[in-house]
């Protein structure tokens, strides 16, 4: 007998993620080998395990979900969602302008200059340019902090979380445990803007990072962190 | 466990995959809507079958669309079996969220995502997700005995391998394996001498 055929009945189960050693080994040794029988009783399994999931009973899922779907693929969203962040990125920047006090004169010219910025951010066709494709766009972040206000972070290709984590925004001390900053979600396009408003000490923070935590939230990171950007002396 | 089959498959010829998988690969917005009209009733109802939480289900629905909007660069749109790869996205994704949520671990199988790459589904039977085929899987799984059907459900709708099926069975892993292999067997035989009828 063909020894691929021997595996005959363990190609669904592979394809299914459950075959174990040492039938596992075998069958990966025969689709290594690019062997023609193995890679047919790999399609067999790919179209029985296919034709399985019809066995579900019907259930009809909400409208609501139709629009979900179809927000991925919106084009407008990752240009609205930039401008959105830039906009409230240049709001922060104001309002520290304001809250530090600059002299009058520098701040008007400041606020001129921040207002053309923001009016040109706001303009539909203004677009943000990425390089690579989206797989190979790793995640990128701004971060911005104000020992009164808080912090504000925007992120872009962010993975898609499971379903029940969230991302949450630690402030890392120099000394002591990171400090929860609070839990979100990015858009599906990967963006994220999240707001932690309230006092943070600078004077004793090291970092700003994320990690991904059950949307519960946890008191310390649980994964490793990652984003981790330096809060600069 | 009783199964029902009757997905209305009304809008499965509308279009063909081919063409639909080239209008996704050109970022068409409406060719997502289609893909969605097309399949995302059945991949909900199985994903609910799976999770038992039609909010969940919806999450996960989301997220298999998404990876496959995300991943039709690597899908060959001439070849390519559009409804099992998306079938089994959605599977996968449903079995990774019980599996986080259980705390299940994974010991001796092979990582879903590795399955489920998008250059794997070539050269499938052209329209695999049709009624007819449905009908004769229904037909076919009733003629499996109980532990046979037991075995299939507990590796397709909830992941567990055989050494794991083998301890919530209370069985040896040999007898396990064995209702396994049969079972497949007569499923695919039986969907097989359909196709050749």
């Amino acid at each position: 007998m063909n020894p691929v055929n021997d595996h005959n009945g363990l190609y669904e189960l592979y394809v299914l993620g459950l075959l174990e050693e040492p039938e596992r080994g075998r069958i990966e040794e025969d689709l290594r080998r690019n062997d023609p029988a193995a890679r047919a009783l790999l399609r067999r399994a790919l179209e029985t395990n296919a034709i399985l999931g019809t066995l579900a009973p019907e259930v009809a899922p909400s409208k609501h979900l139709r629009r979900r779907v179809l927000s991925i693929a919106e084009p407008r969203a990752s240009r609205l969602s930039w401008n959105l962040a830039w906009v409230a990125l240049s709001a922060c920047l104001v309002a520290g302008l304001v809250y530090t006090g600059v002299q009058r004169q520098g701040l008007q010219a400041e606020l001129e200059q921040r207002n053309a910025t923001l009016a040109f951010l706001r303009r539909p066709e203004t677009r943000l340019l990425q390089t690579g494709t989206a797989e190979e766009r790793r995640p990128v972040a701004k971060v911005f902090v104000n020992g009164a206000r808080g912090v504000l972070l925007v992120a872009a290709n962010l993975p898609a979380l499971e379903v029940g984590r969230a991302y949450a925004m630690w402030v890392v001390p120099k000394v002591g445990g990171p400090r929860p900053m609070g839990l979100f979600k990015p858009l599906a396009d990967g963006t994220a803007i999240h707001l932690q408003a309230g006092a943070v000490n600078l004077d004793e923070a090291a970092a700003v990072a994320l990690s991904v935590e059950p949307d519960g939230g946890s008191p310390a990171p649980t994964t490793t962190p990652f984003l981790i950007t330096p809060v600069a002396e | 466990m009783i199964f029902f089959f009757p997905f209305v498959f009304a809008a499965l010829d509308a279009e063909g995959d081919r063409d639909l998988a080239t209008r996704l690969q050109r970022r068409d917005p409406q060719a997502l809507a289609a893909l969605y009209d097309k399949y995302g009733r059945i991949a909900f109802a199985l994903i609910v079958r799976i999770v038992r939480d039609h909010g969940i289900a919806e999450d996960l629905t989301q997220e298999t669309f998404l990876r496959v909007w995300n991943r039709m660069a690597g899908f060959d749109a001439e070849r390519g079996a559009l409804g099992a790869w998306v079938l089994t996205v959605a599977r996968n994704r449903a079995i990774d969220y019980l599996r986080s949520v259980d705390g299940r671990t994974r010991q001796n199988a092979i990582e879903l995502s590795a399955t489920e790459t998008p250059a794997v589904f070539v050269d499938l039977e052209a329209n695999l997700i049709n009624s007819d085929r449905a009908r004769q899987l229904k037909g076919a799984f009733e003629k499996l005995n109980e532990k046979q059907r037991m075995v299939i459900e507990l590796a397709y709708f909830e992941g567990l391998s055989q050494t794991e099926m083998a301890e919530r069975m209370k069985q040896p892993l040999g007898t396990v394996k064995t209702w396994a292999r049969t079972a497949l067997q007569v499923l695919r035989s039986e969907l097989e001498q359909a196709v050749s009828a």
